[in-house]
């Protein structure tokens, strides 16, 4: 009889372990900042080179955080931003991945299609954002077009190349079975594609974040782009460091949230990296 | 008649490239012709092509291409020769890995041209601070891949190397440099889209020159055509930027077959 053996998990408190030494060197990374801009307020630079007008203290972070929340302001800002974000980034995976499908799939698509796709792919679409304002005027609008034109390249890419990339044995199999065409696509090459097309959204990410942040640049009438801008010009670089850390901790957060959809999607992938990197030993 | 089809089918391809890229124009100049006849919005390739030679004419598009080309080549070059270094040293001391990774990943994942008007502020809208900003966006793809390329390197190459009495120093120059440097390379090449956006947004939020000022300032004064200028531009320059890394890396490392 087989039995799976668990260890189980032991709670360890080790300098070396990733997760302590990492939270740790955060901690003493926010104190060493605090320390630094202390430091600096006692010093004649302080007024010489009015550095209150672009550098904040974390301390100072925190405050600022407080009365834009306690004013409702902050709270307004993330509601636009992400609406920006969302309608943007579901629009480019509703297009991004039926594309990347089909251009997978159908080689004379693939062909016309390849030379507009590496030609804007390899253009900074951001550039576009003050002539989506010209085209679409104000409010979130323009801001969406910008952040789905960031996020469906990557997408649509990494569709392409996880249909390519399926492998042949696996689609063999099933046709030696039997399998229809039909089923083909939907039980081999769809889940075999998965961690492909989630790895296209996690790279997305970053790219709707920074559009989201450059296209409420030009006439936004609200949005955390739009407040850092507008506090920047005030300057007051404490509600600008705040609108960073938000956008900051929401990239990061959403990637990791996509890499546990990758994990709860298709569990074996990430053995399968496993078993790429330590070779073929056994468990 | 088969000639032309042998001739089709051998070079299937590339024709339908061309074939498609004409296409794509005579479409979007139908458009702007016969459609849309609102020069805001529709701006055909001719009027483009127009606007170009109009504003290069001017020496428009010269003194913005220098501009921008400057805060780009300088940001760059200091960010991938830092990049390098600070990548070989995580790999190489543990301790530096764990006190830097978790900034190095915060970095990494934050949209740095949101710094863009601090060190505006901080450093006047010439060109300062927009190398500052070109370097902070282009150090870290570059140290990240750096990194990454000298840990995942080849256990069983370096202990063929040891096997056969070869010390760490010769460990490290004969295999770990080698078999890392096309993942420096990817590096290199992901960090010049992140420099060019770094370069155009922090001349979004002040500047005056340089073809993201070029971009906002046509834009503003609804000249949709020179907008687009720019923007051909940028994918010209970031498309010769992208071939010239890929052909620097077939020369440096013609073993390893370029992925993306």
């Amino acid at each position: 009889m087989i039995t799976a053996v668990k260890k189980a998990p032991v709670l360890r408190f080790s300098w070396r372990s990733p997760q302590w030494s990492g939270t740790l060197s955060v901690l003493a990374g926010i104190a060493l900042w605090q320390l630094f801009y202390d430091g600096l307020a006692r010093t004649v630079y302080f007024q010489a080179f009015a550095i209150e007008h672009f550098f904040v203290s974390p301390w100072q972070v925190a405050e600022s955080f407080v009365e834009l929340y306690q004013s409702g302001e902050l709270v307004r800002n993330c509601y636009f931003s992400s609406l920006e974000f969302f309608y943007g980034f579901v629009l480019a995976v509703g297009v991004g991945v039926p594309f990347g499908l089909l251009m997978a799939t159908r080689d004379k698509l693939n062909n016309f299609l390849d030379p507009w796709v590496s030609c804007i792919y390899a253009t900074p679409l951001v550039a576009l954002a003050p002539i989506m304002v010209v085209w679409f005027g104000l409010g979130i609008f323009p801001t969406s077009v910008i952040v789905f034109l960031g996020a469906v390249f990557p997408i649509l890419l990494n569709t392409y190349t996880g249909i390519k990339s399926v492998r042949q044995n696996l689609i063999d199999v099933v046709r030696a079975f039997g399998g229809t065409r039909r089923q083909v696509f939907l039980k081999v090459m769809i889940p075999d594609a998965t961690p492909a097309i989630i790895t296209g959204m996690r790279l997305a990410v970053g790219r709707a974040v920074i559009g989201v942040v450059v296209g409420e640049l030009f006439g936004a009438e609200a949005g955390l782009g739009s407040m850092v801008y507008l506090y920047s010009e005030r300057f007051q670089p404490g509600p600008v460091f705040v609108g960073i850390v938000i956008l900051v901790g929401f990239g990061i957060l959403t990637f990791v949230a996509l890499e546990k959809l990758q994990r709860w999607l298709s569990p074996w992938y990430a053995y399968q990296l496993q078993r790429q990197v330590q070779g073929m030993e056994m468990e | 008649m088969s000639t032309v089809v042998n001739v089709y089918h051998a070079h299937e391809k590339k024709i339908d490239a061309v074939l498609s890229v004409i296409l794509g124009l005579a479409l979007w100049q139908m458009i702007d012709a016969l459609l849309i006849h609102n020069p805001l919005v529709a701006v055909g390739p001719a009027r483009i092509a127009d606007a170009f030679v109009r504003l290069s004419a001017r020496g428009e598009i010269a003194r913005h291409v220098y501009a921008t080309f400057v805060e780009f080549i300088l940001g760059y070059a200091v960010g991938a020769a830092v990049g390098i270094a600070l990548g070989v040293l995580m790999a190489l001391n543990r301790t530096i890995k764990n006190i830097f990774s978790p900034w190095v990943t915060i970095a990494y994942n934050a949209p740095v041209v949101l710094l863009a008007p601090l060190f505006i502020t901080a450093l006047g809208v010439g060109i300062a601070s927009k190398i500052v900003i070109v370097f902070i966006s282009a150090v870290f793809p570059v140290l990240f891949n750096t990194y990454a390329g000298i840990t995942t390197v080849d256990a069983r190459l370096v202990e063929a190397v040891r096997a056969f009495g070869g010390t760490p120093r010769q460990i490290f120059l004969k295999v770990t440099v080698p078999s890392s440097i096309p993942m420096v390379m990817t590096g290199l090449r992901l960090s010049v889209g992140r420099a060019i956006v770094g370069a155009i947004v922090s001349e979004f939020f002040g500047s005056r020159a340089g073809i993201g000022y070029m971009i906002s300032a046509a834009s503003e004064a609804f000249r949709t055509a020179e907008a687009f200028v720019g923007v051909a531009l940028l994918a010209i320059g970031g498309y010769v930027t992208f071939e010239l890394l890929k052909y620097a890396e077939r020369k440096i490392a013609p073993w390893y077959e370029s992925k993306v």
